[in-house]
């Protein structure tokens, strides 16, 4: 015999993973600090391959002059200052990635936990119908 | 006048609901063809990639995958065409492409698409629409996928001069060609301003559609209107950025109002939008077609007031609920009515009191036994296509 309240609760379980599911069950299988501090090392190594590329073509850009300049040019100063100028890009692209990223995660607990409340529902159904078996039985 | 407005938008949305998965790669193919023909246009260097057939198939597999994938392809087809003439600046294209994608792209996926949309607008001045719709259908971080747009549409105009540059492959001459193309880059006020105005206009309407006041939507798209205008005033008369004044204020208006399209179709579609899902427990698979109430034929609408007294029974101690649009329920497992009888439940159609505060009832009252009202629990009405569990195991 079909229960229809429970194929209704099982079709909202079922668009829930289908849509923002997906995504939410995903971030769930991490801890948040793990899920924040994966994607703040992604961004991380993101910001570090845009850097250097930026670099290469900033190098070209600026090739006349170091050709010329050659000799004159103190090279550690040089290299102090692109080193400074990555580390604080890094930090600000990983603290901001922290943050947001963690905003993420709580976002999607908060619809994780009303999921959480129907699969707990669901169970309920099930428990019931248990029951009545049992009682049937008996 | 109203009524026969909503019962117009009823219609349109029934007729939606039938063809929706059509309707949405159709249109999405012909914006592909927008955005591949346009790319061709003005970077039409190789007739192979400029052919019908090419843009065709193109738009074919864009329409049918998500968008990332046609910004990949149009990033693709801007490099191939642009490698055709000249391998040096299709180098130094890929980089300032990798370089974007990794600074800012990559933070907001879905929002892609706006990267490709924007060079493409911004033929015909509708370009003013994007960051007032991003403000209002998203949050500050569309701020990133705009500014990418906004560099990738100056980017191709310094890009179309400059890969048509004769050089020969000596080293001075890269050098030279790189040199340009960044000076005139850099030098590009109308670029940063264009930066600077789109990510307030993003921030303002973002930040006025959050609140809770009576047309907080609607003034937020009129505030993103007015500080695009004044914005790009002010870069017109202090940077010296030149702006033609009647064609920004008249498409600035003209984007505010595709803008409030877009956003009521998105709002309305998203919530209107056909589910088919399918899933099993332990007797059978269920196969299950989820359709949104959106019945509101106001003339013909037949609306009885019962003294909730009336209908409440024992059995139905969570008629509370009232949650509109919201597929959860929120009712507590004590408040858990007892389970109806099978044939209670084929005596009447579940009635919706969503958005009236009152019972709605779809059937005549007549047909109604009051002990067997069940009030619902969420806004779909299903239609089950069971197939009996045992018999699909075979």
């Amino acid at each position: 015999m079909l229960n229809e309240r429970k194929i209704r609760l099982m079709t909202k379980l079922a668009i829930y993973e289908k849509k923002d599911g997906k995504e939410d069950l995903k971030l769930a299988k991490y801890y948040k600090g793990d899920y924040a501090r994966l994607q703040a090392w992604k961004t991380g190594i993101a910001v570090t391959i845009a850097y250097v590329l930026l670099l290469v073509v900033a190098a070209v850009y600026k090739l006349e002059y170091f050709l010329d300049n050659a000799f004159i040019i103190d090279f550690k100063e040089l290299g102090m200052k692109v080193l400074g100028i990555y580390v604080i890009v890094l930090t600000v692209y990983v603290v901001i990635a922290m943050l947001g990223y963690s905003l993420k995660y709580a976002a999607s607990r908060k619809k994780l936990a009303k999921y959480f409340r129907m699969l707990r529902k669901l169970n309920h159904f099930y428990l019931v119908e248990d029951g009545v078996v049992k009682e049937d039985e008996e | 006048m109203i009524t026969i407005i909503l019962e117009i938008r009823e219609i349109i949305l029934k007729a939606y609901q039938k063809i929706r998965a059509v309707v949405n790669p159709v249109v999405k193919f012909f914006f592909a063809l927008l955005v591949f023909s346009s790319i061709n246009s003005s970077l039409g260097f190789d007739p192979k990639f400029t052919k019908i057939s090419i843009v065709v198939i193109l738009s074919v597999v864009s329409a049918i995958t998500p968008n990332a994938v046609m910004a990949f392809l149009a990033m693709l087809l801007i490099l191939l065409q642009v490698y055709s003439v000249n391998l040096f600046v299709a180098v130094l294209l890929l980089f300032i492409f990798i370089i974007l994608y990794a600074m800012l792209l990559r933070f907001s996926p879905k929002e892609v698409i706006v990267a490709v949309a924007l060079p493409v607008l911004a033929k015909y001045n509708l370009h003013y629409a994007i960051p007032i719709l991003m403000g209002s259908i998203s949050n500050p971080v569309s701020i990133l996928p705009t500014v990418c747009g906004v560099v990738i549409y100056h980017l191709l105009d310094v890009v179309k001069v400059a890969a048509t540059r004769e050089i020969s492959r000596k080293i001075d001459d890269v050098v030279e060609l790189y040199t340009d193309i960044f000076d005139s880059l850099i030098a590009n006020k109308q670029m940063i301003m264009m930066i600077v105005v789109f990510s307030i206009v993003i921030t303002v309407v973002w930040f006025i559609r959050r609140f809770a006041f009576d047309y907080s939507f609607e003034i937020s798209l009129g505030a993103g209107v007015m500080v695009n205008i004044l914005g790009f005033l002010i870069a017109d008369l202090k940077y010296d950025v030149t702006v033609t004044i009647g064609t920004l204020i008249l498409m600035s208006v003209v984007s505010g109002a595709i803008a409030m399209v877009c956003d009521y179709m998105k709002r309305v579609l998203d919530y209107t939008a056909v589910e088919r899902v399918q899933f099993e427990d332990d007797d059978y698979y269920y196969y299950v077609k989820a359709v949104p109430k959106v019945n509101i034929s106001l003339r013909e609408m037949d609306i009885k007031h019962y003294n909730r007294s009336a209908v409440d029974g024992e059995d139905y101690e969570d008629e509370d609920e009232t949650e509109d649009e919201d597929y959860e329920p929120e009712f507590s497992e004590e408040d858990e009515p007892e389970e109806p009888e099978e044939e209670d439940v084929k005596e009447y159609r579940a009635p919706s009191y969503r958005n009236s505060g009152s019972v709605k009832l779809l059937g005549k009252p007549s047909d109604l036994e009051e002990d067997s009202i069940e009030l619902p629990e969420d806004d779909y009405e299903e239609e089950l296509l069971l197939t009996d569990g045992e018999e699909d195991d075979k």
